[in-house]
């Protein structure tokens, strides 16, 4: 059983013609966890959040945090932080004054409020910043602020939604990697709603990726992307080579692609037609093997992208066009284009996406 | 998996059905002051109006006072008024524009479109008795300029015709808060306009006019129309201006009503009604009008 | 360039001329009451009369009493209308267009017709003059504290509140109004300009109001009314000028809102 629980929980808007936002969602999150819901617009990500947080009520199904059901309690009778997207700091008031609302609503002492507003400024490293006002900060400053003001309550979860979407690239870098130190200091179980898969892998312990109000998969970053489990999660998460392979024969699980035929070392389903989708990850499709590689395609080099640490080789497999990704390295000589190469990878690396 | 669990059961007042956190009756409350009053002070006179406006002195119901209006005497009080309207909202709304666009597209210095914002906003409040007074001191039969057009000129302009009391003098002191209002309209308007349309007209080779013709002008065309329906309201509705100029001397449909509230000249107060309701009628088409015509420019000016 | 330059300063001129004219000429009048000498004898005659500070008291009363009525009835109105009752705001932008429709000569009509006789007499107290200014400044009321709301991001910071745990009355108190504040001014401002020299319901109702007094006053003298017109528009100005300041230094951004008349 897990600190937060979400069962069955269902959300429909409208009355006439409801549509569904929400479907099917089941979730148990651990305590001191820090889980992401990935998934692109629309795909009731934030709305799961909104209902955990109590600003939305589930059509159906039940939320439990910490064994409690508050499915139907308001938003400020539950003991969750929120962190919103455009900060919502107060602009009355001072960065002191933001922090230290939730403890003035309980009625702490001041000097028991002075003493958690001071360690949560230095928890967000903005001791200095106490006196100023909302407009007079920059946005990753806020953001910090909305931080600290959400943990002083010593809420049970956080929730944050897309917290970093309104921040310029280098700030948000910074900024994920205070917000997962924080967390993990504080130990505190933690949901996180994103559409940056790149926040999602390296903020997470694991992610639900979500499409279209339904979860696609949960796992770790890992799980998610080496093993997707559905062409969603494939295709949304990293970057993917799609090609279209003949079935040679479907129990030895041999396939050709441009003419050249390869194993992928499993059988396939016996529901398989002539032709499958495949899909490999450009960072494993070498061109100079290592000891997983077991097969290769013979290419044709068309393009070469410099992408800084990456660089990026197109290659013509028959008549797919798949990238090729391997890192810069000033040593090693690149092909050209148009030369005649070899691209080595492993079977275990080759997904089939659908029969 | 759930029975094997403890679940504390929050305390609320019925756990058992779902509840949404505020109830749509709570809501209502809330509403209820702006309802009654609406409705006492707003809603319930103008039925009255539209019932009275229908009925007989005995309180029977009647098309005559709908009759009445077709005289002479009202039809052309509706004339002279939707003149009035017509000609203050269409040069308040061309000077109004023009000014606008001096002080937004013109190059000028910053602080010409600020004073010119806040000299609008207190000129367009700036209507009634003191702006009458003001025109009555400028170009009354005593005013400053009347009597120095006659010092440096040698000719009264009242000899040439001109009065303040008549229907120019009013037009002339109607665009006093009819052009600031435009310029209000205005102004956001034409910031809304963003230069990268411009630019990017420019970056393919059209003339400013071209720009203006093609794209500026008809982008903005149902904005600058739906200002100056409303500015013809602004002008219809008008009673506190005309009166203190003309003393009620000017048959306007708002001086008329005026009247007869005060039980003056025609003592029939079912005319009274029917005036107020045509006014409405007449009020009424123009909001309407105005909020179509809003409605195509919005999508393009957000 | 030149060209559009010279055109825009032209355009600007003649504004400038038509409208600043009229207000020098006034003032000069103004100062012309003693024969030959340039004195302040109009403006030492209006404020020496009774009258004039007995109307514009009451006036002032009057704008007081619409603030205050106004705001109450509209602040939680457009709350709820923004944050809970999201469908209701098409018809309450409509209501406050009415005003427009129905405007003061036709609701004054209204009102006489309604409330002068028994049951429900309310031509004897003050109170219908109120409840008829609050519905002429209603449209502006309601749009400068929705644009407040609105500048706030009332949603969220409402939201916000409450998963800090606050309960509704810190929320508008602590919260919303505070940052309501210069919405709250404009609005009490605009409602100021409108009604102290309102005359059409005044007069109407035949309540001892400044703009009635005016009007008297221009029927019969001659160089007092100009001094009134100069007091008046120093007066409007000043309000404005109030409006624009409050704007400047509130702590969130304010749009302005200007008058129809």
């Amino acid at each position: 059983m897990g600190f937060v629980e979400l069962i069955d929980v269902k959300k429909y808007f409208g009355k006439d013609n409801p549509v569904p936002a929400v479907t099917n969602f089941n979730l148990s999150v651990e305590k001191g966890e820090f889980v992401s819901l990935l998934g692109p617009s629309g795909c009731g990500k934030t709305t799961t959040l909104r209902m955990i947080a109590g600003f939305e009520t589930p059509t159906e199904g039940k939320i439990i945090i910490d064994g409690v059901d508050v499915t139907y309690l308001p938003p400020n009778k539950r003991n969750v932080g929120m962190v919103f997207q455009s900060y919502a700091l107060f602009p009355n008031m001072t960065v002191f004054d933001n922090i230290a609302f939730g403890l003035r609503v309980k009625k702490k002492s001041e000097s028991e409020i002075k003493k958690r507003v001071e360690e949560m400024l230095n928890l967000i490293h903005m001791t200095e910043f106490r006196t100023r006002y909302p407009h007079q900060l920059s946005g990753g400053q806020q953001q910090r602020v909305a931080l600290a003001r959400a943990l002083a309550i010593y809420p049970e979860v956080l929730l944050l939604d897309e917290p970093l979407s309104a921040l310029d690239a280098k700030i948000r870098v910074e900024l994920r990697s205070e917000i997962r130190a924080i967390q993990q200091k504080l130990r505190i179980t933690t949901i996180y709603v994103t559409h940056d898969q790149e926040e999602a892998l390296t903020m997470s312990d694991r992610v639900v990726v979500m499409n279209k109000g339904v979860i696609e998969q949960v796992g770790t970053p890992q799980e998610i992307y080496n093993n997707p489990k559905t062409q969603f999660v494939a295709s949304f998460v990293g970057t993917l080579n799609f090609l279209e392979a003949g079935v040679v024969e479907k129990n030895n699980g041999i396939l050709e692609v441009g003419g050249q035929k390869f194993s992928i070392g499993r059988a396939l389903s016996e529901f398989a037609s002539d032709k499958v989708t495949i899909a490999i990850r450009p960072e494993r499709l070498r061109i100079v093997p290592d000891e997983t590689c077991n097969n290769s395609f013979d290419a044709v080099v068309t393009r070469i992208t410099f992408m800084g640490a990456i660089v990026r080789i197109h290659v013509k497999i028959g008549d797919a066009l798949v990238a090729c990704d391997t890192f810069n390295n000033p040593k090693l000589g690149l092909p050209e284009i148009g030369d005649k190469i070899r691209v080595y990878f492993s079977t275990e690396d080759v997904l089939v996406l659908s029969v | 998996m759930l029975s094997k669990m403890e679940v504390k059961q929050s305390n609320l007042k019925d756990g058992a059905t779902p509840r949404p956190t505020f109830s749509i009756f709570r809501d209502f409350l809330f509403l209820l002051p702006f309802v009654i009053f609406v409705v006492a002070f707003l809603i319930l006179p103008t039925i009255s109006i539209f019932i009275s406006a229908f009925q007989d002195p005995s309180g029977k119901f009647t098309l005559q006072n709908i009759k009445d209006l077709f005289t002479p005497y009202i039809m052309n009080a509706y004339l002279l008024s939707i003149k009035v309207s017509l000609f203050t909202a269409v040069f308040g709304a061309l000077i109004g524009f023009m000014l606008a666009y001096a002080s937004t597209f013109g190059k000028l210095p910053s602080w010409v479109k600020s004073y010119l914002n806040t000299f609008s906003g207190v000129a367009s409040n700036f209507a009634s008795v003191p702006l009458a007074f003001a025109f009555i001191s400028t170009l009354g039969r005593v005013g400053l300029l009347t009597a120095l057009i006659q010092q440096i000129f040698h000719v009264s302009i009242y000899d040439l015709g001109f009065n303040l009391y008549s229907f120019w003098g009013l037009c002339l002191t109607y665009l006093y808060f009819q052009i600031p209002l435009m310029v209000l309209l205005m102004t956001p308007a034409l910031e809304g306009m963003k230069k990268e349309w411009r630019e990017g007209a420019e970056n393919l080779g059209a003339t400013p006019s071209q720009y203006w013709l093609k794209i500026g002008l008809p982008i903005l065309f149902p904005t600058i129309i739906a200002n100056t329906v409303l500015l013809f309201g602004n002008a219809f509705g008008a009673y506190a201006t005309a009166y203190a100029l003309t003393g009620g001397f000017l048959n306007l449909v708002p001086i008329i009503i005026g009247a007869e509230i005060r039980g003056d000249i025609l003592h029939n107060v079912g005319l009274g009604y029917a005036l107020a309701l045509g006014m409405i009628v007449i009020m009424g088409i123009t909001i309407l009008s105005y909020n179509y015509l809003q409605s195509k420019t919005a999508r393009w000016l957000k | 360039m030149k060209k559009s330059r010279f055109w825009a300063w032209f355009w600007i001129l003649l504004g400038a001329l038509y409208f600043l004219l009229p207000l020098f000429s006034t003032f000069l009048f103004s100062l012309k009451m003693k024969k030959g000498v340039l004195s302040f004898a109009a403006y030492q005659s209006v404020l020496k009369d009774p009258q004039f500070f007995k109307t514009f008291i009451f006036s002032l009363e009057m704008s007081v009493l619409t603030i205050i009525v106004g705001l109450a009835i509209i602040v939680p109105t457009a709350f709820w209308v923004r944050l809970r009752l999201k469908g209701l705001r098409p018809i309450v932008e409509f209501i406050t267009q009415m005003p427009f429709v129905v405007s003061p000569i036709v609701l004054v009509f209204g009102l006489i017709r309604l409330y002068s006789k028994p049951p429900v007499q309310l031509t004897r107290t003050p109170l219908l003059l109120v409840m008829g200014y609050v519905v002429l400044s209603l449209p502006y009321i309601y749009r400068s504290v929705d644009n407040g709301l609105m500048a706030m991001d009332v949603e969220r910071l409402t939201e916000a509140a409450e998963s800090l745990g606050a309960g509704w009355t810190t929320i508008l108190f602590k919260v919303i109004l505070p940052n309501l504040k210069s919405a709250l001014i404009s609005g009490t401002f605009l409602t100021f300009a409108i009604v102290i020299g309102e005359l059409t319901m005044a007069s109407m109702l035949a309540w001892p109001a400044f703009g009635p007094y005016m009007a008297l006053l221009g029927q019969n003298r001659a160089y007092e009314p100009a001094a009134l017109a100069i007091m008046s528009f120093a007066l409007t100005w000043a309000a404005m000028g109030v409006i624009q300041w409050v704007g400047r230094t509130s702590f969130v951004k304010q749009e302005q809102v200007g008058g129809i008349h």
